[in-house]
């Protein structure tokens, strides 16, 4: 599977953007955050995203003051490589070292318990080497201490620039030079445990992060299931997020997928496209170690998520969106034969000729029907294949709709629910929606003798 | 040695040059020694780069800024490795300049330093406040040739300006073109002022009923019909960004002329001339925030080997500025 930024289309860039991380660790973390696929390795990530969540919800105080904290941290991985090489550090690069050592002492008092496993380990051996004086503050220079002879000469010509002879001050430059040598050798054997060190405060901001995200958002922990998806009250946050911001509220859905084909049919403007980015997100959220936007979720882990939505045009290949959006379903059925898929098609085919547009519809939940994989295939198409499960989008709610409905109040009257539908038919609302949204009379009319 | 005497409300100054090798960095150190004798804890920055031991333009010798211990300074990366005494590392940005990261650092015996410092005026600022959060007393800012966003007030508290031969070795043309700059630098602060805090850009002006209004040009480099009729019937005119000869050009073509408002004097590129036309048509000009100028400094030597009279420049400009005027040759021997 590709990185977890990778699936933007899928709807996880969301998250990735509300994420506040305060780091440069923390960032490259997320950046190359992979999608896991064992069920080892996310039942560990989701354990880790749990106790940062309950870590944030406990003691708020401590966990803000923590993640201040974390904001001093640089990435110092090119100054720690070196280091591991054996090379001498200059001033610069050994200040840093010591400011990171003094951050890992700092974080030490946030991590208590079972938490102290996130923590990296006291640096006070590093300390010790680059503070000889004792002054316990994270400021660096080639100390007096370090060597009796650079005091010698420096309490020599200190204050007195212009008695200061070449020849003293490159003795001085010498010593100090040797002296980093020695300090770079004597710290190379903590390099190691500086660069785990860091990898670990990239963990610690990534999660915390994740935490606030989790809390701000109102997502849960997703359990480890054996058989395809099971969603209970699922949303999509983005969405939620821009309703609840003109004052009205999300409907979240329930709906449950196993392995083979289900169909899905919906009027327009019912959430049908929403729903499949949804699903997609939740799964990718949930695999990448994420709490995920539902109360409650099971899912089984897949080795991919696909996902056929909007305009497949790809103007770098030249190819038309009818021509993308098959290259792409097909390269989606050859991997679901061989491995389990989340495969989820909006309205597929839907550039093409119904005639056969239908058949290919048809041709492809027939070949995917008995594989392992979770497919969920959206379509306006008529009986295209009586033996799947076929599930819709409860719609137009039964109610009388007042005058002055619009395209921006339509949603209010559209039920969301995912229902088992029994009939191989459509729902044919399209003129009824088109009339609502305010579509001129004359086409409406006009179309409704044609039919 | 001329002791200055800088107000205890001024913790940063700027200095700035009228033009390459007028005596910004025999200022500076002049000032270094004066803190000193005071035992005032200075820190140091330059906006852009500064202190080179050879003058990159004119390949003239240059003094080197002497620093003495605990004097905290920000110079970039490679600078800092350049120096041959003992400086304690307080922080390093993660931001990078031309030449590298930005170290803060204390100096923990005297030596030479070659400056360079953030280009931003904003990283600028902060860089002001680290150096105060480590123990400045007082800033100083080496700005660089023509860099006058130093000078800013919203950057320094105060400035001072180094001027010479290296400007003009014609007498009247410097002091010309120095009291010019002083009238800019004293521009006093418009008494509407309030009004244009939130204009961030674009040029607004105050109506004769007293309204504030946005005007439609983008610019002030070029400004429309519609836009000067409106000019012609306003009160007071106020541009956010820089205000050129052109557009006091177009506001001379007007019959009548509003006050005009700047944010600071580094936004006024205007010349002597032009600015005397306006003052003849009697127009106000004033700024949002307004500049102390602490001193003058006059450096009467030109790079191209000419000495002019010191005291006679000192004596001429004296007829235009009010502050001290100082000549830093006589300043540069005292002992360090």
């Amino acid at each position: 599977m590709r990185l977890f930024k990778d699936y933007a289309f899928c709807g996880v860039n969301f998250y990735i953007e509300k994420l506040e991380l305060a780091t440069a660790v923390g960032r490259t973390k997320l950046r190359t955050l992979s999608v896991a696929i064992e069920v080892d390795e996310i039942v560990s990530r989701l354990e880790t995203a749990a106790e940062f969540y309950q870590f944030s919800l406990v003691d708020q105080t401590t966990f803000n003051k923590m993640r201040h904290e974390l904001s001093r941290c640089k990435d110092i991985s090119a100054t720690l490589t070196r280091l591991a090489l054996r090379e001498t550090l200059d001033d610069i690069e050994l200040f840093e070292v010591k400011e990171l050592a003094f951050l890992i002492n700092d974080l030490q008092v946030f991590f208590q318990n079972d938490l102290k496993k996130y923590c990296p380990s006291r640096a006070d051996a590093i300390i010790s080497i680059l503070d000889p004086e004792r002054f316990n503050v994270p400021s660096f220079f080639i100390y007096d201490a370090y060597d009796s002879e650079l005091r010698a000469l420096r309490t020599d010509s200190r204050n007195s620039l212009k008695e200061r002879t070449l020849l003293v001050a490159e003795r001085i430059e010498e010593i100090e030079q040797r002296i980093r040598t020695e300090l770079s050798d004597k710290l190379h054997c903590y390099a190691e445990m500086l660069i785990d060190s860091l990898k670990k405060i990239a963990v610690i901001d990534l999660e915390t992060a994740k935490a606030k995200l989790a809390e701000q958002l109102h997502l849960n922990l997703p359990v480890i299931g054996t058989v395809g998806i099971e969603l209970r009250s699922a949303f999509n946050a983005e969405v939620a997020f821009c309703l609840q911001a003109s004052g009205r509220a999300y409907q979240p859905i329930d709906v449950e997928l196993f392995s083979g084909v289900a169909l899905l049919t919906g009027a327009n403007m019912s959430g049908k496209s929403v729903l499949l980015k949804l699903i997609a997100s939740i799964q990718l959220l949930f695999q990448a170690g994420f709490f995920v936007p539902a109360c409650y979720a099971k899912l089984q882990p897949v080795a991919e998520v696909f996902l056929l939505c909007g305009d497949m045009q790809s103007a770098n290949s030249g190819l038309s969106s009818y021509a993308a959006e098959m290259l792409y379903a097909d390269s989606a059925v050859k991997f679901s034969k061989q491995n389990r898929a989340l495969v989820l098609f909006d309205e597929l085919a839907r550039n093409t000729n119904p005639h056969e547009g239908r058949a290919i519809v048809a041709a492809i939940a027939e070949i995917l029907t008995n594989s392992q994989s979770v497919v969920l295939i959206t379509t306006h198409y008529p009986s295209v294949n009586s033996t799947v499960r076929r599930l819709r989008v409860r719609g137009i709610r039964d109610v009388d709709i007042p005058v002055g409905v619009d395209i921006n109040n339509l949603g209010d009257y559209i039920d969301y629910a995912i229902i088992e539908s029994d009939s191989e038919q459509c729902p044919e609302e399209a003129l009824r929606i088109a009339e609502l949204i305010g579509v001129s009379p004359e086409i409406i009319a006009r179309a409704k003798q044609l039919l | 040695m001329y002791n200055l005497v800088i107000p205890d409300m001024v913790k940063s100054i700027a200095i700035v040059g009228m033009q390459k090798n007028t005596g910004k960095t025999e200022t500076l150190n002049w000032l270094l020694k004066q803190f000193k004798i005071a035992n005032t804890i200075v820190g140091l920055t330059s906006i852009g780069i500064d202190g080179e031991t050879v003058d990159q333009v004119t390949d003239t010798a240059k003094p080197e800024i002497t620093i003495s211990a605990d004097t905290l300074f920000a110079t970039s990366e490679l600078h800092f490795h350049a120096k041959a005494f003992a400086a304690e590392i307080l922080a390093v940005s993660e931001q990078r300049t031309a030449l590298g990261r930005l170290v803060i650092a204390r100096a923990k015996e005297c030596g030479k330093i070659l400056l360079s410092g953030p280009a931003q005026t904003v990283w600028l600022k902060k860089c002001l406040c680290e150096l105060q959060n480590n123990g400045a007393e007082k800033t100083l800012i080496d700005g660089a040739l023509f860099r006058l966003s130093s000078a800013s007030p919203a950057v320094a508290d105060a400035l001072i300006l180094a001027t010479g031969a290296a400007l003009s070795i014609n007498l009247r043309e410097l002091v010309k073109q120095t009291a010019h700059t002083v009238r800019m630098i004293n521009l006093p602060c418009s008494c509407e002022k309030e009004l244009f805090f939130d204009c961030a850009e674009g040029i607004w002006i105050i109506t004769a009923q007293g309204n504030l209004q946005k005007l439609n040009s983008q610019t002030a480099l070029a400004i429309d019909k519609v836009d000067r009729a409106e000019i012609a019937l306003a009160r007071t005119i106020f541009v956010a960004g820089g205000v050129t000869d052109r557009l006091i050009k177009q506001l001379l073509e007007l019959k009548a002329i509003p006050a005009v408002v700047v944010r600071d004097f580094t936004k006024l590129f205007v010349s002597a001339d032009n600015f005397a036309r306006l003052q003849a048509r009697g127009v106000e000009i004033g700024v949002i925030s307004c500049s102390k100028l602490l001193a003058v400094t006059v450096n009467p030597y030109s790079p191209t080997g000419y000495v002019l009279n010191s005291e006679q420049i000192i004596a001429e400009l004296a007829a235009h500025i009010t502050v001290p005027i100082i000549n830093i040759r006589n300043q540069a021997d005292a002992a360090f």
